[in-house]
């Protein structure tokens, strides 16, 4: 009997985004995520729906966070939710919310915080690993190599924490990278990593349904994954629920480029209102191109959900040109050239440098109006 | 640098390529009419010096045909006495070129042009242009405007005004750019802060509050989820205690100890009360035994008391006896003694007496010589007393000094009187023959003698008659007066004259004179008084008869004999008082044996009383004995098989207390877990950690932007210094030197007269001339010309003199200028072209003949 289920994780519910001008965009979409998971469920015929941990951002969510949440999922009778404790909801810091739902009493709803095998369907075992504490040490999924299950039924381990150190959550290789192996775990669905990757053919990580920084590209996924039986390769496809599309574009340029050209070159045509882009400009390019660009970056920037172009690493090649487009000559002149002694001046600090380069790119913008 | 020839292609109107030229080194002239190229020329001149040939400005733009095509400009000039030739040639895109030839071949071209180029053009100090500019000026401006706002106004149209000005100025100090430049960051700054700090409602203000809100939030959600988290791990060790204490198996062991120990307390208690029973027994049979035994010993002490006592009464009454024979002997012994004492103080007092009588005699006789004395001086005294009480009397008789001294006065008054008048009266003298024919009051006048005369007088002259003389009382009543005076003076102490009332003055001065004399005598006798001396005489003691005199014996041996009569006395009153002290011992001794006496047999008698009144002895201590050590025996068994009272009474209480405390532990947990479920709902619905995580991503946010902020404001100082530093240098370096230059070009036009300049804006603002200054607003469009034409003459000049001269190129820089005025400006014209070479553009074709120079004209090339 094949088995079909959703494997998502880091769902971050209640995750604030107070950095960015978008903010309330964001927190939007992270909440309609539940609707997105419900709707790739039923499109892939999937009657199961694993979060491998961090439903949550913290342990103790705002009530109105988790309570919609719980009861989004709770309407949606069809289908099963198995939720998993993470390091950011572990079991220590957030028994109050995992009790809170439990109480509740959804027959939907199964919160797995004991490291103990649970049937999912008929033929279909489930092995939990709640995480008991956000700083954990030891494997949670040690106990599965010596759990006994029927011998005809699927065994699918479910895991919240890394497996190598992926610099995402506080721990560091956790998780023993053969587990499925050594469980004899038909699949293994992982959580933590924000991003999707395959670490063998039974053991993933599905990444955020929606992003939640620049570190993983891309609109976020949850993993369809079929199992027809005990041994076999599971089946699985990404299915995008993601809204926002997280870039982080890198930029080399050299002086002989057109920088707004090169810049226009990496940008989506399309969508980009849920673009959340983030440049980084880097080589060397004239002083004249390096003005260009920032006044070509800020003109773009309204475009997209989020724009930055960072530029420290963008070194500025002043040229005779560029100085005499300041003044040929005179004080202006003067100024220009002293800003330029200081900007290359090895005696001062770098700080003290990047505001002299920065007072020069300032002086050559008022020179060019 | 001196132009010689100028050289355009394709450029606006002239399609074909034209050329002026040559160009001498003073003053030359192109003059054409309206739209004829002359601000073509000074335009596409402008580009080749300061356009590089890579780019596409609008100014090179702007010198492009409508047909389009490149655009190349092109001169030939003389450096140093070597010729050059440049030419640039701009096109859109990548076409453009730059060459340069040193005496016809090529040296240089591309951007080692423009090096060269740039080279030539800025000075040292990055100077003014290599070539010096001016295009006509702007009309006058309406200076009627007075508030801020058109202050503002006033200020740009006196820049657009002064253009011509501040074209050199600018080249030097940035000009406008530089103000424009420096305004926009100054105002940005302003923005930013003030000179206290970041400036209220400014961007670094918020930036600084907004991290400070964040900051502060952060922490008072950090302390609050602390709180939360704290509660949530109470919760969870509450629980754990809780369901221990809780538990049934425990709770039932618990209850099974405590019954046990109930039950060991009450055995322990049923035990004890045993043995204290068996020690009640005990303590009665040894309360028996100790009263026999106290009541045999009491019997024997009675009898040995009487024996004692009777021993007692006999030693004493024997040795009153003997006390009382010693008090009588010693009764006697004082009686003796004070009979001796008395015999020997009545002999000290007889030879006490003698002694006295002998000592009054001996004084007696020694005032004897002094009370002599004393009468001898008394006497004196009193006779010199005597006689000044009778000189004293003498003198108070006669006038005193001051008496005589007031007639003596009277007297001079007199006689002062007596010779005024004699001084003032006529006086005849006769002068004849002493005949005695002529008589005076009857008289003969003597001859040559001058008579005075008095009142009347009658001169007889015999034969003739008698004059009769009346002279008038000239001061006759003075005279009277003193006279007057004087006689009353003297008769009031009956002197005939004045002769007596001397000689009684003097004898008063002598009598008063031995009365003080006599006075020292008497005070020498007795200098306190006769009256002191008289009673110092009487306390003399009174001198002694004939016989007393002949009863004196000697004063020593009578005072040895008292002396001896008193000592012997003394010795017979202390023999006295030994023998009483030894009779009072001697009493006082036999009273107290009396009373010793009297105890000792009060004692005998208790003693006696005591022993008729004894009980019989007991006689059945044994069998006390007995009894006593059965009832110990009974009890140390009963206490050898005692449990431990005291533990088991303690084991119960321990047991009792940790069930009573294991009910409140459970009603304080119940209580607590009350309160952390509150405090945890509440934590929960507000959504601490998702607050606090929004507070920490917006710190760092707001941290961030301070940050950005700051890097702007040090941007923003960086650069407003930079332009600050980069004018005030330009302005050391040019702005004196230009006003000394100008000095005498101002001179020319005006005579003593001098530009005012604005320290703040580097512009002119008055016009110094004939004593009065002018505000540049109120002067002719004219004077503002002229007034920057020369400044821009200045310039050249010192360029000149610094060894950089620079051509300068005049381009209807005259347009209000009057006949009389551009003729003087010709003049300063030829004056600066010795050392420059000027350009001078115009279409001013009549007026500009009289400028006197050779001209030159666009021609085909």
């Amino acid at each position: 009997m094949a088995l079909r289920f959703i494997h998502t994780a880091d769902l971050h519910l209640g995750k604030s985004f107070g950095g960015y001008a978008e903010a309330d965009r964001l927190r939007v979409a992270r909440r309609a995520v539940v609707a997105r998971l419900t709707a790739a469920a039923r499109e892939a015929g999937a009657h199961d729906i694993l979060v491998a941990g961090d439903l949550f951002e913290t342990p103790n969510p705002s009530a109105a966070t988790w309570r919609q949440a719980v009861a989004e999922m709770a309407e949606a009778a069809d289908l099963t939710w198995w939720l998993l404790p993470g390091n950011h909801d572990n079991l220590r810091e957030g028994r109050a919310t995992w009790e809170g739902i439990a109480a509740l009493g959804h027959g939907n709803l199964r919160v797995l915080d004991r490291p103990e095998p649970v049937e999912m369907r008929p033929g279909a075992v489930l092995l939990p690993a709640p995480v008991a504490s956000r700083r954990g040490i030891d494997d949670p999924t040690a106990w599965m190599d010596a759990c006994e299950t029927p011998p005809d039924a699927l065994r699918i381990g479910l895991a919240h924490g890394p497996v190598r150190s992926f610099g995402e959550g506080e721990g560091a290789e956790v998780i023993a990278p053969d587990r499925d192996r050594r469980a004899r775990l038909d699949y293994l669905a992982l959580g933590d990593w924000h991003g999707m990757i395959d670490l063998s053919e039974r053991t993933r990580y599905s990444g955020a349904p929606e992003r939640t920084d620049f570190r993983h590209a891309g609109p976020g996924v949850c993993l369809s994954v079929e199992v027809s039986e005990p041994g076999t390769t599971p089946k699985v496809t990404p299915i995008q629920t993601g809204v926002f599309d997280w870039r982080r574009l890198v930029l080399d340029l050299v002086p002989q480029d057109d920088s707004c050209a090169r810049l226009d070159a990496v940008l989506p045509e399309s969508a980009r209102r849920d673009v959340m882009l983030q440049i980084e400009a880097r080589g060397r390019v004239p002083l004249r191109e390096a003005s260009a660009l920032a006044a070509y970056a800020a003109a773009l920037a309204p475009d997209f959900a989020h724009f930055e172009l960072r530029d420290a690493a963008l070194a500025t090649e002043v040229e005779a040109v560029d100085l005499d487009a300041i003044a040929p000559a005179g004080a202006l002149r003067q100024a220009g050239d002293a800003l330029v002694a200081r900007a290359e001046d090895p005696a001062l600090s770098e700080r003290e440098r990047a505001v002299a380069a920065a007072a020069l790119r300032r002086l050559h913008g008022l020179a060019a109006q | 640098m001196k132009l010689r020839r100028i050289r355009l292609e394709n450029v606006r109107r002239f399609s074909e390529p034209v050329e002026i030229g040559p160009l001498s080194d003073g003053v030359s002239l192109l003059c054409e009419p309206n739209e004829a190229g002359k601000s073509t020329l000074f335009d596409a001149l402008h580009a080749l010096f300061f356009q590089r040939h890579t780019g596409w400005p609008k100014e090179v733009q702007g010198l492009q045909p409508r047909s389009g095509g490149k655009v190349a400009v092109g001169c030939e000039m003389e450096i140093d006495g070597v010729s050059w030739r440049l030419r640039k040639q701009w096109q859109k895109g990548s076409g453009g070129e730059a060459r340069l030839w040193r005496d016809g071949a090529l040296e240089a071209q591309g951007d080692a042009v423009e090096d060269w180029l740039h080279a030539r053009i800025t000075g040292a100090q990055g100077g003014p242009a290599g070539l010096l500019w001016v295009r006509q000026g702007r009309v006058r401006v309406d200076v009627d405007k007075r508030d801020k706002a058109a202050s503002a106004e006033e200020q740009d149209a006196r820049r657009d005004l002064l253009t011509a000005i501040s074209g050199a100025m600018d080249d030097v100090t940035g000009g406008e750019r530089m103000d424009r430049a420096l305004s926009d960051v100054t105002a940005e700054l302003a923005a930013l802060e003030t000179k206290r700090g970041a400036k209220a409602g400014g961007a670094w203000a918020e930036a600084e509050a907004s991290v400070a809100h964040w900051d502060a939030r952060r922490e008072e959600l950090r302390a609050q989820v602390a709180m939360f988290r704290e509660a949530l791990d109470e919760m969870r060790r509450t629980g754990v205690d809780l369901a221990a204490l809780e538990d049934e198996g425990a709770e039932a062991e618990r209850r099974r100890k405590l019954a046990e120990a109930a039950m060991a307390l009450e055995a322990a208690r049923r035990h004890a009360d045993r043995v204290a029973g068996a020690e009640a027994t005990a303590r009665l049979a040894r309360r028996e035994l100790e009263a026999g035994t106290q009541a045999l010993a009491r019997d024997r002490a009675a009898r040995a008391d009487l024996a004692e006592a009777t021993e007692a009464e006999a030693r004493l009454a024997a040795a009153t006896e003997a006390a009382g024979a010693r008090a009588d002997s010693g009764a006697s012994a004082i009686a003796e003694a004070e009979r001796a004492a008395a015999l020997a103080g009545e002999s000290a007092r007889a030879a006490e007496d003698r002694l006295n009588a002998a000592r009054k005699r001996a004084a007696a006789m020694a005032a004897a010589d002094t009370r002599a004395r004393l009468s001898v001086q008394l006497d004196r005294a009193d006779a010199a007393e005597d006689a000044r009480i009778a000189a004293a009397a003498r003198a108070a008789q006669g006038p005193d000094a001051r008496r005589l001294a007031e007639v003596e006065g009277l007297l001079q008054r007199r006689d002062a009187q007596r010779a005024l008048r004699a001084a003032a009266a006529p006086t005849v003298t006769f002068e004849g023959a002493p005949d005695g024919a002529v008589t005076l009051d009857g008289q003969p006048l003597e001859p040559g003698q001058a008579v005075s005369l008095s009142t009347h007088a009658e001169i007889g002259l015999a034969g003739l008659g008698r004059l009769r003389i009346a002279v008038p009382e000239t001061g006759g009543s003075a005279l009277a007066e003193a006279e007057a005076a004087l006689r009353r003076a003297l008769s009031e102490g009956d002197w005939p004259d004045i002769e007596a009332l001397r000689r009684a003055a003097r004898a008063a001065a002598d009598a008063a004179n031995e009365a003080e004399a006599q006075r020292r005598t008497r005070e020498a006798l007795a200098p306190d008084g006769i009256a002191a001396l008289r009673e110092a005489l009487a306390r003399l003691p009174q001198p002694i008869s004939a016989d007393e005199e002949e009863e004196f014996q000697d004063l020593a041996d009578l005072e040895a004999a008292a002396d001896a009569a008193r000592a012997e006395a003394e010795a017979g009153e202390q023999a006295a008082a030994r023998a009483r002290a030894a009779g009072e011992a001697a009493r006082i001794a036999a009273a107290e044996a009396a009373a010793e006496l009297r105890a000792a047999r009060s004692r005998l008698e208790t003693a006696r009383r005591a022993v008729a009144e004894l009980p019989d002895p007991p006689t059945d201590l044994e069998a006390r004995e007995a009894a006593l050590a059965e009832a110990e025996a009974v009890h140390d068994a009963l206490l050898a098989e005692a449990p431990d009272l005291e533990a088991t009474e303690a084991r119960h209480a321990r047991l009792l207390s940790m069930a009573e405390q294991r009910q409140r532990q459970i009603a304080t947990l119940r209580e607590t877990r009350a309160r952390l479920r509150e405090r945890i709902d509440q934590g929960g619905e507000a959504g601490l950690e998702e607050a606090l995580a929004e507070a920490e991503t917006r710190a760092e946010d707001a941290r961030a932007g301070l940050d950005r902020i700051l890097f702007e404001r040090d941007t923003l100082r960086c650069l407003r210094d930079a332009l600050q530093e980069a004018r005030s240098e330009a302005r050391d370096a040019y702005f004196a030197p230009v006003a000394r230059e100008l000095r005498p070009l101002l001179a020319d036009l005006w005579g003593e007269a001098e530009l005012e300049w604005s320290e703040d804006t580097l512009l002119p603002v008055a016009l110094r001339r004939r004593g009065a200054e002018e505000p540049l607003d109120i002067l002719s469009g004219g004077t503002q010309e002229q007034i920057a034409f020369l400044v821009r003459l200045a310039f050249a000049r010192l360029l000149a003199r610094a060894g950089r001269p620079a051509p300068l190129i005049l381009d209807d820089a005259l347009v209000y200028s009057d006949d009389d005025r551009i003729e003087k400006m010709f003049d300063a014209l030829h004056r600066a072209a010795g050392d420059i070479q000027i350009l001078v553009l115009s279409c001013r074709q009549r007026a500009f003949t009289r400028l006197g120079a050779p001209q030159v004209r666009f021609e085909p090339v």
